[in-house]
């Protein structure tokens, strides 16, 4: 065995409280060692050549590297060795940057505990053994889970870049949160005129298939090989022979609340979600329609010319598998029955901001006039009350929603165009504009459209007659604040959806304290989660406004193109190995697994079925929590062995 | 019939003798009989928001080991609860049996202060207002049944004020759409008059030494109790009755006052329509005589026949 050492001087990052002559002459003395040398950046080219050249002339076996943290170059050097025909895995990296010369500024110190991690380092090494990549096919083909703004935009760039994509939508359409929207901000831009194309582009794209009603039941597998099991739920009518005429809307019997119009309109038993829904087809209702069991009335059926509905469709389960998986699975407004200082939803003229965008939305249930809800007249006072259930640590939410104060001062905006002489004003703690345009755009709102602006939170909102009394304080002035409005918006803010909870559990990602979706790094990897092949888009991971939906799930969907776009996929080495005859099936790995990797498998063992650890490799992540775990030692973390570490540790004990 | 050791504080033995007596009448007569704990002290009022300061800590902890030892001598006494009648003295025993419970050292050193008394805390009590006595151990149901003249006529408005729901330590009820006293008074026959201002401050300790600040507020409080159709007010609080009831007198007297509408501790609502005798309530220390309103609607005679 022949090793070779060599330090990285890192300029004067390492070299300042490290003598890294000294090490170099020390590790000389280390049993096997070859070679040991120094240079002021190893990770440079021609640091890189010395390693080339001496595996070459000295014939090296085993390459340690006292430089930074492997998160940094670990990859560059394993390329080192591979291109020298060594295997990637004979290398270890000693970190004496970020553990070493950052963390200590007596040279002395730093110097002794270099040399004994270095040596550490040289006693495992001589352990190691060639470790060896498996390889797993892919399945060219991504799994898109919710049909919101974030899924559509990820299917559609999927799909465009050549890849088969399934998009999985719970609802009779596509379109999301954003299709009930009147304007967007900053532009004031129709938010179905700009949505409307990208559903039609999904409905009709060869690449996509579009399952509405259809929820995710059941995934297995790991990445580039998931199996998932979709419930698709019947529509009751064939979407193919709908034409959308209508006939069966006049006849249906039953009125309900519309929720695409929160529930301020009315629509029937059958109906379409909206004009521009895609899938373009009526749906029946099952909660509500008095045809699908018992079958009391078919007074749609009767009249539908091209025989679309069907009263005895079931719902069908999907078996399909998939390379790649994208939850965007989005948000709900904080509810507003939650708030108790606002009257907990039962002030008639206290709404939300969503019903408010439906309010003033010309295809909404009052045509674009803005009339509030308790008896149908034009408010002359609105009250938009920001942060209504945000950053409250002690009664909502701790968080701030990002697009709260934009979206008020958009309704504010639109409501002084519709009515002039009104009077809109703005409750706010802080004004956040963080976005390109923003500013300028809450500036025209207070400055030209003459919205007032008043910095405090409003303690408490009531019936008075037929006005709402708001109580507030001014944090300016310090002058408490009492005024009659005639309709008050809260600006609720976003919490996770019941589909996102769900989909956290199904497919083992974990959730923050809020309940959205922990990203593999907020900053690095914000579109991956720490199951390899499982992306997430949009609001699944936190509050964002819809330019950053649209790049988030651009970003998704170039992330899961990296896998589909492999014919295998190589996984890490560096995985747990479970010797079968040690194993007593006692499933404390099992449990320790944070991937879900491990499950105990029956085996037949002389004659008798017993149950063993058996390590799905392409899940495992090497983390060791089974190794550690397993009481009896049966489990060896590959690359981490109990004999390399015990090495390790003597090494830094004889000091 | 069960009795709970009963924690009076300063208010009831003087200014508020009408809350008291009433209440202990009606206690008996629900079986669920309020018995005075013997050598009580100050509840140790207005808590104290720092949470260092154990002197202040140690009155409130000396009423809880002695309701204990009170507890102990009940024949009847079967529950650890002491109840109180006052919000003040609820709020204050209340936050500090929470605060003790969580640190058990701060407990140690208040115990170790009252060894000189022989007391000692074990932290095996729970303070009850007597308003969760009556919804939580006796229920409505009982309370209605036992009515003997419903208070037909009297278009009662529920105040809180503040201590009753405020901070979460010491809340009996949901702090912004509370229900105890709604379904006390339909219980007793009169009708719930909802204002909104239920829990709008009093003006507290403001009489002292701001007058002014007490008459707008309690100008306020009446007035939206007035306007959706009360004729009474009901409270739990000596403060809250003090400053409603006395600022209306003198806001009449000065002359810029409406017709002033009379203030009930609830226990005297209670007394009334379980067929207490009429000197329990103490009307003679009213500000405001609800006995001209009482006998008005028919409510303070013999038993309807």
């Amino acid at each position: 065995m022949k090793i070779g050492v060599y330090v990285c001087e890192c300029g004067s990052n390492i070299a300042a409280t490290v003598d890294v002559e000294d090490i170099v002459e020390r590790a000389k003395e280390f049993p096997n060692v070859e070679v040991s040398r120094v240079y002021k950046y190893m990770c440079a080219d021609p640091g890189q050549e010395i390693i080339k050249k001496d595996i070459e002339e000295k014939g090296l076996d085993r390459i340690v590297i006292a430089a930074c943290s492997p998160r940094m170059h670990e990859p560059t050097f394993r390329a080192v060795l591979e291109d020298k025909g060594l295997n990637p895995y004979v290398l270890e990296i000693v970190n004496i940057r970020e553990q070493v010369s950052w963390v200590h500024e007596n040279k002395e110190e730093g110097t002794e505990k270099a040399a004994s991690l270095l040596k550490g380092a040289v006693l495992r090494i001589a352990l190691m053994e060639p470790l060896e990549r498996k390889k797993v096919g892919v399945t060219h083909k991504a799994l898109v889970i919710g049909g919101g703004i974030a899924g559509i935009q990820a299917s559609l760039d999927l799909a465009d870049m050549g890849f088969k994509t399934t998009l999985v939508e719970k609802t009779s359409s596509i379109g999301g949160k954003m299709a009930q929207m009147d304007k967007t901000f900053p532009t004031l831009d129709c938010s179905q005129c700009i949505l409307s194309p990208k559903m039609v582009d999904v409905g009709r794209h060869p690449n996509i298939e579009l399952l509405s009603l259809s929820e995710v039941v059941e995934v297995d597998g790991y990445v580039g090989n998931f199996k998932v099991k979709i419930k698709k739920n019947p529509r009751y009518v064939l979407e193919e022979k709908c034409t959308l005429c209508d006939d069966c809307v006049p006849v249906c019997p039953v009125i309900v609340h519309d929720e695409y119009n929160q529930g301020f309109a009315p629509r029937k038993a059958i109906y379409i979600a909206y004009p521009q829904a895609i899938p373009a087809s009526y749906v029946i209702d099952p909660d509500a329609c008095l045809g699908i069991d018992p079958l009391i009335c078919s007074k749609c059926k009767d009249v539908c010319g091209p025989e679309a509905i069907d009263f005895d469709m079931q719902p069908e389960i999907i078996e399909e598998e998939y390379g790649a998986i994208i939850i965007a699975t989005g948000y709900e407004t904080y509810p507003i029955e939650n708030i108790g200082e606002y009257g907990y939803g039962t002030i008639p003229d206290v709404i939300s901001g969503l019903d408010f965008e439906r309010i003033i939305s010309s295809g909404g249930p009052t045509g674009g006039k803005i009339l509030r809800p308790s008896d149908a007249t034009v408010p002359k006072t609105v009250v938009f009350i920001h942060c209504a259930g945000s950053r409250d640590p002690s009664k909502h939410l701790p968080y701030c929603s990002k697009v709260c104060c934009m979206y008020s001062t958009k309704h504010a905006l639109q409501y002084k165009h519709v009515v002039h002489d009104g009077t809109a004003i703005n409750f706010y703690i802080d004004i956040r504009t963080a976005g390109k345009d923003y500013e300028e755009f809450y500036q025209r709102a207070a400055e030209e459209d003459h919205v007032i602006y008043i910095r405090g939170k409003v303690s408490e909102v009531f019936q008075d007659g037929d006005k709402i009394l708001i109580k507030s304080v001014d944090t300016l002035t310090g002058e408490t604040v009492e005024l009659h409005a005639d309709l008050v918006v809260l600006a609720t803010g976003m919490v996770p959806s019941e589909g996102t909870k769900e989909m956290a559990s199904l497919l083992n990602v974990s959730v923050g304290i809020n309940g959205f979706i922990r990203e593999a790094h907020p900053k690095l990897k914000p579109v991956d989660t720490a199951i390899g092949g499982v992306f997430v888009a949009g609001t699944v991971t936190g509050p964002k406004d819809i330019p950053e939906t649209v790049s988030n799930a651009s970003g998704a969907a170039s992330r899961a193109a990296g896998i589909l776009s492999q014919d295998e996929l190589e996984i890490e080495g560096t995985v747990a190995k479970v010797e079968e005859s040690l194993c007593r099936g006692c499933g404390m790995c099992v449990e320790a697994c944070p991937y879900s990797a491990i499950e105990l498998k029956a085996v037949n063992k002389y004659g008798h079925t017993v149950q063993v650890a058996f390590v799905n490799e392409a899940l495992c992540k090497g983390c060791g929590s089974c190794a550690a775990a397993c009481l009896n030692g049966a489990i060896n973390q590959l690359g981490y062995t109990d004999g390399q570490i015990l090495e390790l540790i003597s090494a830094l004990g004889e000091q | 019939m069960v009795q709970y050791s009963y924690f009076p504080g300063c208010n009831l033995k003087t200014n508020a003798k009408g809350f008291e007596e009433t209440a202990i009448a009606v206690s008996k007569k629900l079986e669920a009989e309020l018995v005075e704990m013997p050598k009580w002290n100050c509840c140790g009022t207005v808590h104290t928001m720092t949470s260092d300061n154990m002197m202040r800590r140690i009155a409130p902890v000396r009423v809880l080991s002695r309701s204990k030892k009170h507890i102990d001598t009940l024949e009847e006494g079967t529950t650890k609860e002491v109840v109180t009648l006052c919000s003040m003295c609820n709020s204050t025993l209340k936050i500090v049996n929470h605060e003790v419970k969580q640190n058990h050292e701060d407990l140690e050193k208040i115990n170790y202060q009252l060894e000189e008394d022989e007391e000692c805390y074990e932290e095996d009590m729970e303070v009850k207002h007597f308003l969760e006595i009556i919804r939580d151990n006796i229920g409505y149901e009982k309370l209605s049944q036992s009515v003997v003249k419903p208070l037909e006529g009297l278009k009662i408005s529920p105040y809180y004020g503040c201590m009753l729901l405020h901070p979460d330590e010491a809340a009996i009820d949901d702090v912004e759409m509370p229900s105890v006293l709604e379904y006390l008074v339909e219980s007793l026959g009169a009708e719930v008059i909802d204002s909104p201002l239920f829990k709008f401050c009093c003006g507290s300790y403001h009489i002292v030494d701001e007058e002014q600040i007490v008459d707008t507020q309690v100008g306020k409080i009446v007035e939206a109790a007035r306007l959706r159709g009360a004729n009474a007010l009901v409270v739990a609080c000596p403060l809250c009755a003090f400053n409603i009831d006395h600022q209306q007198k003198i806001m009449k007297d000065k002359n810029h006052g409406k017709e002033p509408l009379p203030v009930f501790y609830f226990t005297q609502l209670m007394a009334l329509a379980l067929g207490v005798p009429l000197k329990t309530n103490h009307f003679e220390d009213h500000h405001i005589d609800p006995k001209p309103l009482l006998k008005e609607l028919g409510l303070t005679g013999k038993k309807k026949s």
